[in-house]
């Protein structure tokens, strides 16, 4: 194992420049991962493993503007390559879907910059209280959507409308905040 | 319109709850509607948000029915060990973790960048100082124990400080946070002004912190929030250059030369004095290789101009020259002098304020070590035949502004550095340099640091120049490396014949640029002894640079007005005996020195001027006309005079003179030249040389 010590001082920019980029992708990478994998849990450690790649090559990355095609590239196969390792069932969505999905998802990342995180943050705090827990035991304790529907005494499709509806209450919350920050 | 159910379809899609049925009706719209695509990314979007945001807010990763997270520690690019930490980092060779920093438990040194990939990621700062990273925020580890700070690069953090110990800073490059004890978020948010630059949010939870920014500190307490104000903070986009965004063109040449802004940091941080190289934030273009990184200083004296906002030395102003004006070390100054171990800077503030020496009836001798020039701030200096001497680095923020009358002399044996963070707006084709149009200088004032440069340095101690520079006559290199960076630009002109002296070497990175912003038509643009080359030899170019003279006589015209002297053939670049043309790149058929022609129809005349145009020619007004004629009869194309031992090797020319552009003194010299490629813009056909030899272009080839 090679100690970071042993690193030269531009051998360490380089891997602090491909944090830094791979950070900055880090929703883009994420979401994608969730989209062919459809596991939140699974989605992070394939960031895990991008990230790792990007280190890796850190010494020869692309430009800054060829970056994010890249490491979109390697978050596509990344997640490809953890569905096979899991031995899941074959993504549903074909390639071309994904292909096409990629572009979305990166114009939808260009959304979420620090102030509409600040907005959800916000938002999150000013949720009704069953919305609150729904989305506490959803994404905080990682319930299953079962284990969220038994909790509640609901169906599953049920459950998903209640958490659905959350999710549009704190779209409409933060749209609202972000306007009343720019006037 | 997507109905909400198929929001609530696509949600439990996403968490994988969905029948073969349904999952197969959600990829049918994925693969056929746009709308559906959309609408599927926005949810997926802010599935992982809101999963980030639940979990930051709590400040502990998730509990429940999953298996801790296979995370990873980061410790070296070629190599990672599974162990449950949610944090990436990295410490230099010269940080070891000797200071107890924490990082989810683990050691880790002072100067580390931390990333917090998934989940949030807990600091311990000398058992003082808790900071949780929510996900997505990287943050380096700063300060020193007793005074620990971070600087938060992206995201949020939460902080709690155990009162009584020892202080704590949160710093970026749009203000800081300093507290005593207290519990505090921080975030780094755009702002509602301009997307492109960011303001520093501060929420206090319990306590009090100081918010510090342009406009000076302020006190928030439990309860409040507060901003730094972006106005004052500029754009900071270390990405570029993005499409668009070219400045240069470099004419008769498909390849368009691109410059790039640097980051603006207006206020505070960093400085010539104390650059925090270590910090990409700062210095997003450093490659690592830049020598000036290597540079050490001994401890020097730092003045700070202790009114920032009023200016002095004009008439009817204070003067600048009284100590009481200065801060020597932050304390006020009974004794002032400049010399090469005392550091100079000029502070930000929203009134513009200049400090000027040039117009004192009684000049001061102006040696510096360190010059820094924030914002607001113009610091004006030499004097005729006097000048400005600098010893070390010189860095004028977005906003400031420097220049000095007579040549400013780069001395000393240091590798430094010369910044200039203001926007890059210059076209210098389109510069018009009209003597009669007061308001011109104002249009290139932040660029135009002095007269003359004159680079003389001991032990080929380099001057490496980011950003767009401008000198307005004269650019000398005698004996040392002067490098211009990646992006970057370096433009003489004027009444000037830049010459680069033997053992002196300009040297351009990726995608800089070089060439007079002027066409003096009785000069040569560049004339070398020593090295004129795209990289260096262990920092290889991956990008064409671009040199660019203008066209001169080529012909046996001779102007003849009745006050002038002879305006005789003249190479647009010369390479003497002994000098070399080349490159250092990774493949030259991929990245080479450029050499090219200035656009043809700049407005010459009007550029310098009469006067500056062909002195010592005096010309008047229709005199003027008459050599105008006779200049737009002239052919265009450049010349370059190789003598015969000259090295060439990675070099493309371009925009050569039909006539034969590159002369020569036996056309068999070319048989030694290595990588030497034609642009696509010369003529089918036409002669690439003319056999002269050196007596005849000395006595006007």
């Amino acid at each position: 194992m090679t100690h970071a010590a042993d690193l030269s001082a531009a051998d360490a920019l380089a891997t602090e420049r491909a944090i830094r980029l791979t950070m900055a992708r880090r929703l883009e990478v994420m979401a994608l991962a969730t989209a062919i994998l459809r596991d939140a849990g699974l989605a992070e450690e394939v960031f895990q493993e991008v990230l790792l790649v990007v280190v890796r090559r850190a010494a020869d990355l692309p430009g800054d503007d060829g970056f994010a095609p890249w490491v979109r590239e390697i978050a596509r196969r990344q997640a490809l390559h953890a569905a096979r390792l899991r031995q899941r069932a074959p993504p549903c969505l074909d390639p071309a879907t994904i292909a096409d999905l990629m572009p979305v998802l990166a114009e939808a990342a260009e959304d979420w910059r620090q102030d509409r995180h600040e907005a959800l943050r916000t938002c999150l705090a000013g949720l009704g209280k069953r919305a609150r827990a729904l989305v506490e035991a959803r994404y905080r304790e990682d319930l299953t959507g079962d284990d969220l529907a038994q909790r509640l005494g609901l169906t599953l499709s049920s459950a998903y409308s209640l958490l659905s509806r959350a999710h549009r209450a704190l779209e409409d919350c933060i749209r609202r905040r972000l306007i009343r920050e720019v006037r | 319109m997507i109905a909400p159910d198929a929001d609530a379809l696509m949600l439990r899609h996403l968490d994988g709850a969905t029948s073969a049925a349904e999952d197969a009706i959600i990829a049918g719209q994925l693969r056929d509607d746009v709308a559906a695509r959309r609408r599927f990314a926005e949810l997926t979007m802010a599935l992982v948000a809101v999963r980030d945001a639940v979990r930051g807010a709590a400040g502990q990763p998730a509990r429940g029915r999953r298996q801790p997270l296979r995370m990873r520690w980061l410790l070296a690019a070629a190599a990672a060990a599974a162990v449950a930490v949610t944090a990436a980092w990295w410490w230099r060779p010269e940080q070891r973790p000797t200071d107890g920093l924490l990082a989810d438990g683990r050691v880790v040194g002072r100067g580390s960048l931390v990333a917090a990939t998934a989940t949030p990621v807990g600091l311990d700062l000398g058992g003082y100082c808790r900071v949780t990273l929510d996900p997505g925020a990287t943050a380096r580890l700063d300060g020193a124990p007793g005074a620990e700070a971070i600087t938060l690069e992206q995201g949020s953090v939460t902080c709690d400080i155990v009162a009584g110990v020892g202080a704590f800073t949160v710093r970026s490059a749009f203000g800081e946070v300093r507290v005593k004890g207290t519990r505090f978020t921080v975030s780094l948010v755009p702002s509602p002004e301009d997307p492109m630059s960011r303001r520093l949010v501060v929420n206090v939870l319990i306590g009090a912190v100081v918010l510090s920014g342009v406009g000076g500190d302020r006190l928030v307490q439990a309860g409040e929030s507060a901003s730094s104000r972006a106005a004052t903070v500029g754009t900071f986009n270390p990405t570029l250059p993005a499409a668009g965004t070219a400045i240069v063109t470099r004419e008769n040449c498909d390849q368009t030369v691109v410059s790039v802004e640097v980051p603006a940091i207006s206020v505070g941080g960093p400085s010539s004095h104390d650059p925090q190289f270590t910090s990409a934030a700062f210095w997003p273009q450093l490659t690592g290789k830049e020598y000036f990184l290597k540079s050490t200083w001994p401890k020097g004296k730092l003045l700070t101009w202790a009114k920032p906002g009023v200016s002095a030395g004009g008439r009817n102003q204070p003067d600048p020259l009284d100590p009481a004006n200065w801060l020597l070390d932050g304390k006020p100054c009974t004794e002032l002098v400049f010399d090469e171990d005392t550091d100079v800077l000029l502070p930000a503030s929203q009134t513009v304020y200049v400090v000027n020496f040039r117009d004192l009836k009684q000049i001061p001798r102006q040696v510096h070590r360190h010059i820094t020039v924030e914002s607001g701030a113009n610091f004006r200096g030499g004097g005729d035949g006097i000048g400005r001497q600098i010893h070390g680095n010189l860095w004028v923020k977005r906003g400031g502004a420097l220049s000095a009358q007579g040549a400013s002399q780069w001395v000393g044996n240091r590798h430094t550095f010369v910044r200039n963070d203001n926007q890059a707006l210059l076209k210098p084709w389109a510069l018009n340099w009209d003597p009669t149009n007061h308001d011109m200088p104002k249009s290139v004032s932040r660029f135009m640091f002095s007269q003359y440069f004159a680079f003389s340095k001991a032990n080929q101690a380099s001057t490496e120049f980011f950003g767009q520079i401008i000198t307005l006559d004269e650019f000398q290199v005698t004996n040392c490396p002067v490098i211009v960076a990646a992006n970057s630009m370096l433009l003489p002109g004027r009444n000037a014949e830049p010459w680069v002296r033997g053992g002196g070497t300009i040297a351009l990175m990726d995608g800089a640029f070089f060439g007079a912003w002027s066409n003096n038509f009785g000069r040569c643009d560049l004339d070398v002894t020593g090295n004129l080359q795209a990289g260096m030899p262990d920092r290889p170019i991956a990008r064409s640079a671009t040199v660019n003279v203008a066209f001169k006589n080529s012909t046996d015209a001779k102007y003849t007005g009745k006050e002038s002297r002879e305006i005789t053939r003249r190479a647009s670049l010369t390479l003497n005996a002994g000098s070399s043309l080349r490159s250092f790149t990774s493949d030259a058929k991929k990245a080479r020195l450029l050499i090219g022609m200035s656009p043809p129809d700049r407005p010459t005349r009007t550029i310098t001027g009469a006067d500056g145009l062909v002195t010592p020619l005096v010309l008047k007004p229709e005199e003027i006309t008459k050599f105008d004629d006779w200049f737009d009869t002239l052919p265009r194309g450049i010349t370059v005079y190789l003598a015969k031992d000259v090295a060439v090797d990675g070099v493309e020319f371009d925009g050569l003179w039909e006539g034969g552009g590159l002369l020569v003194q036996d056309p068999n010299q070319q048989s030694a030249w290595r990588n030497v490629f034609f642009g696509s813009h010369l003529k089918k056909g036409a002669p690439l040389t003319t056999r002269i030899d050196r007596i005849k272009k000395e006595a006007s080839w």
